[in-house]
């Protein structure tokens, strides 16, 4: 058994609205490990993002709901932690980035203003050291002339500069685990290079375990060691990065790997469709979500939802007729 | 000669900024910067730069959807830049448009089937039995289910809006179709069905396209000829496949290799360009790539590089290419 920092199990989330309740994540079960890179692919409405919100249970009490399933982090589950447990939590030990940092950040306060909140909240540093400590946390995410920065508002950074503030700020108190929630989506091609090689950079001499979520495969190929891919909910494949380039076995992955274009192999005439689109958690029905879109299916995907099955070192796929095969 | 299907030349567009209404202060902000290029008869030209970088303001100039401050846009030899309402009108027959924002650029209270046939009925093509079996074509035509004719867009998913979108671009049967990053905002799996039906389009109905976007992978796929923008400047133009094998400009080089390689290898995320575009309302002196340039001298810093021949066909403005022998 492999020393895991965080492990979710079998976490399964409901949304609930007045027409009811819709199951947006279902029996998810996967393992952090200390300083690892986990990457977790799917398309919008896989359930990704909502399994991330789940770990530091950022999800609104009102209109969604744990089902099932722990999530355990040094050995506490924070799917039954209290709030002002969690507040312990959040920024300290598990910390979260996000898409559009010029949403997350206040666009009324100075770069050192939300930074120095941060690091005084959380008690690490004496109020008198605190702008040193903001400089240091500058220097750390690469920001140059950081004196000057400290003073500016986010609307006076570009936006590869205002997600590497986030990074700072998420990493403040020396957090664990870094939550990174498609942190280069909204970023320009080569600014998106700049933030990736900082995350690998950070992870390698920190140590931090980052999850990192986002629906570009290519983008989770440079910086994840493992990979999770989500379809409808739930994971249909889990394996080493290289392992699923090379050898993916589930009838999704190998469709998002030829439908997207690469720069590293010619042009091929056509592109690989996945017919229809990603079911919205109300249209989910029995048997495998993906199974009206697979060009595989038999009989027994239309009203038996596979299970995660071990086919290799790491290597696990949600499928009946890869769990047929030998 | 015969004119090429659309022939851009010394294409400038400044945008007024700063300043009130009657203040001195405002200073003129230069977004299209002395752009010219040609497409030919069922050719793709991509464009591909960073944002802010001008590429959507080129498409809206091609198409007269804003004033032209200098140069030409010419579209089978005729001249667009300065065309009164009527004669532009005339002209978008053909030249037509597909956005990346399907929700903001159909009309939520019309049915799919109306979309289609404002167009048709706008150019008095057909109307009657005849309007209707061309829209049920169309709509065929772009791969949208038999039923979709009644519905409307927020009934459609983004992939199906987007096809409502082509549709509605090619009922009035235009001869070129500029997309503006079409497929954006989809889903990777959905991105696949649309790419493959511009290129079915293409080859079935002869069109010719300006591609637009920011992914260098979607623009190499589907482009025969590929220009590079920086700062409002083509800096590097030529055949597509010829440029991403053998890119000659550093900007180029820089922008290629920042694309994740997706080869999943191991040794974490390369980072080749360093910095951000500069603010477009005051661009550096010289060579407008010179604040970000690996190889940047001192001559880059006060002259900017006119676009040179370096091989057959591909044109690139670097000073680079002047001393010694080109090397890419």
């Amino acid at each position: 058994m492999v020393d895991s920092l965080l492990s979710v199990d079998g976490l399964t989330i409901d949304f609930l609205s007045r027409e009811g309740s819709v199951r947006a994540v279902d029996g998810v079960s996967f393992n952090l490990r200390a300083g690892e890179t986990l990457g977790i692919v799917g398309e919008s409405g896989c359930g990704k993002s909502v399994t991330a919100l789940s770990i530091l249970r950022l999800l609104p009490r009102e209109t969604s709901r744990i089902g099932a399933g722990r999530i355990v982090f040094d050995g506490e589950d924070l799917a039954a932690a209290s709030e002002r447990r969690l507040r312990q939590i959040r920024g300290n030990a598990i910390s979260m980035i996000f898409q559009e940092p010029m949403v997350s950040l206040n666009p009324v306060m100075t770069i050192g203003d939300q930074l120095r909140e941060v690091v005084v909240a959380h008690g690490r540093v004496p109020a008198r050291d605190a702008r040193r400590r903001c400089r240091e946390l500058l220097d750390l995410v690469r920001i140059s002339d950081g004196e000057r920065r400290l003073n500016q508002y986010p609307h006076e950074l570009s936006g590869g500069m205002r997600q590497r503030v986030m990074i700072a700020i998420a990493l403040a108190c020396d957090p664990k685990i870094l939550i990174a929630d498609e942190p280069t989506t909204a970023l320009d091609v080569t600014v998106q290079a700049q933030i990736l090689a900082l995350i690998w950079n950070l992870q390698k001499s920190l140590g931090t375990a980052v999850m990192f979520i986002s629906h570009d495969l290519r983008v989770i190929a440079d910086i994840a060691s493992r990979v999770v891919v989500m379809y409808a909910g739930r994971i249909v494949e889990e394996a080493p990065t290289a392992e699923i380039f090379a050898r993916p076995l589930h009838p999704y992955t190998i469709g998002l790997l030829g439908a997207v274009p690469r720069l590293d192999a010619p042009v091929p005439d056509r592109l690989v469709e996945i017919p229809g689109t990603v079911p919205s958690p109300g249209e989910r029905r029995a048997g495998c979500a993906f199974a009206s879109r697979c060009d595989r299916r038999i009989e027994r995907c239309r009203h038996e939802a596979p299970v995660l099955t071990s086919k290799a070192a790491g290597h696990r796929a949600a499928c009946w007729v890869v769990a047929d095969a030998s | 000669m015969r004119p090429d299907l659309l022939e851009v030349s010394g294409l400038v567009k400044t945008f007024r900024v700063g300043g009130g209404v009657f203040s001195t202060s405002a200073t003129s902000l230069r977004a299209v910067d002395g752009v010219s290029f040609r497409v030919g008869y069922g050719d793709t030209l991509g464009i591909v730069g960073e944002s802010g970088c001008g590429k959507s303001t080129l498409a809206r100039l091609i198409l007269q959807l804003t004033p032209v401050t200098e140069g030409s846009v010419r579209l089978e030899g005729e001249e667009l830049v300065g065309l009164g309402r009527r004669e532009m009108i005339r002209q978008r027959r053909k030249i037509q448009i597909v956005f990346q924002d399907t929700y903001g650029t159909l009309n939520g209270r019309m049915s799919a089937a109306d979309v289609v046939a404002e167009p048709i009925r706008n150019f008095r093509l057909a109307d009657g039995a005849a309007l209707t079996a061309r829209v049920a074509r169309l709509l065929d035509l772009v791969g949208l289910p038999k039923d979709s004719a009644g519905k409307f867009p927020h009934q459609f998913s983004g992939g199906q809006r987007q096809r409502l979108g082509i549709a509605r671009a090619l009922a009035v049967e235009p001869k070129l179709v500029v997309c503006d990053e079409p497929v954006s905002a989809l889903d990777v799996s959905v991105q696949a069905q649309i790419l493959n039906l511009l290129k079915d389009l293409q080859r079935e109905l002869k069109l010719s396209y300006v591609f637009i976007a920011h992914d260098l992978a979607v623009v190499r796929h589907v482009s025969r000829e590929l220009a590079v923008m920086y700062l409002g400047r083509i800096v590097e133009i030529g055949e597509a496949g010829a440029i991403f094998a053998a890119p000659a400009h550093p900007y180029t080089k820089g922008l290629i290799s920042s694309v994740p390689s997706s080869a999943g290898t191991g040794e974490g995320p390369r980072e080749l360009l360093a910095g951000d575009v500069p603010s477009p309302m005051s661009p550096p002196t010289g060579c407008g790539f010179h604040t970000r340039c690996p190889q940047a001298m001192e001559r880059c810093r006060s002259e900017a590089p006119p676009l040179r021949q370096v091989a057959a066909g591909r044109f690139s403005a670097c000073h680079l290419h002047e001393t010694a022998v080109t090397q890419f």
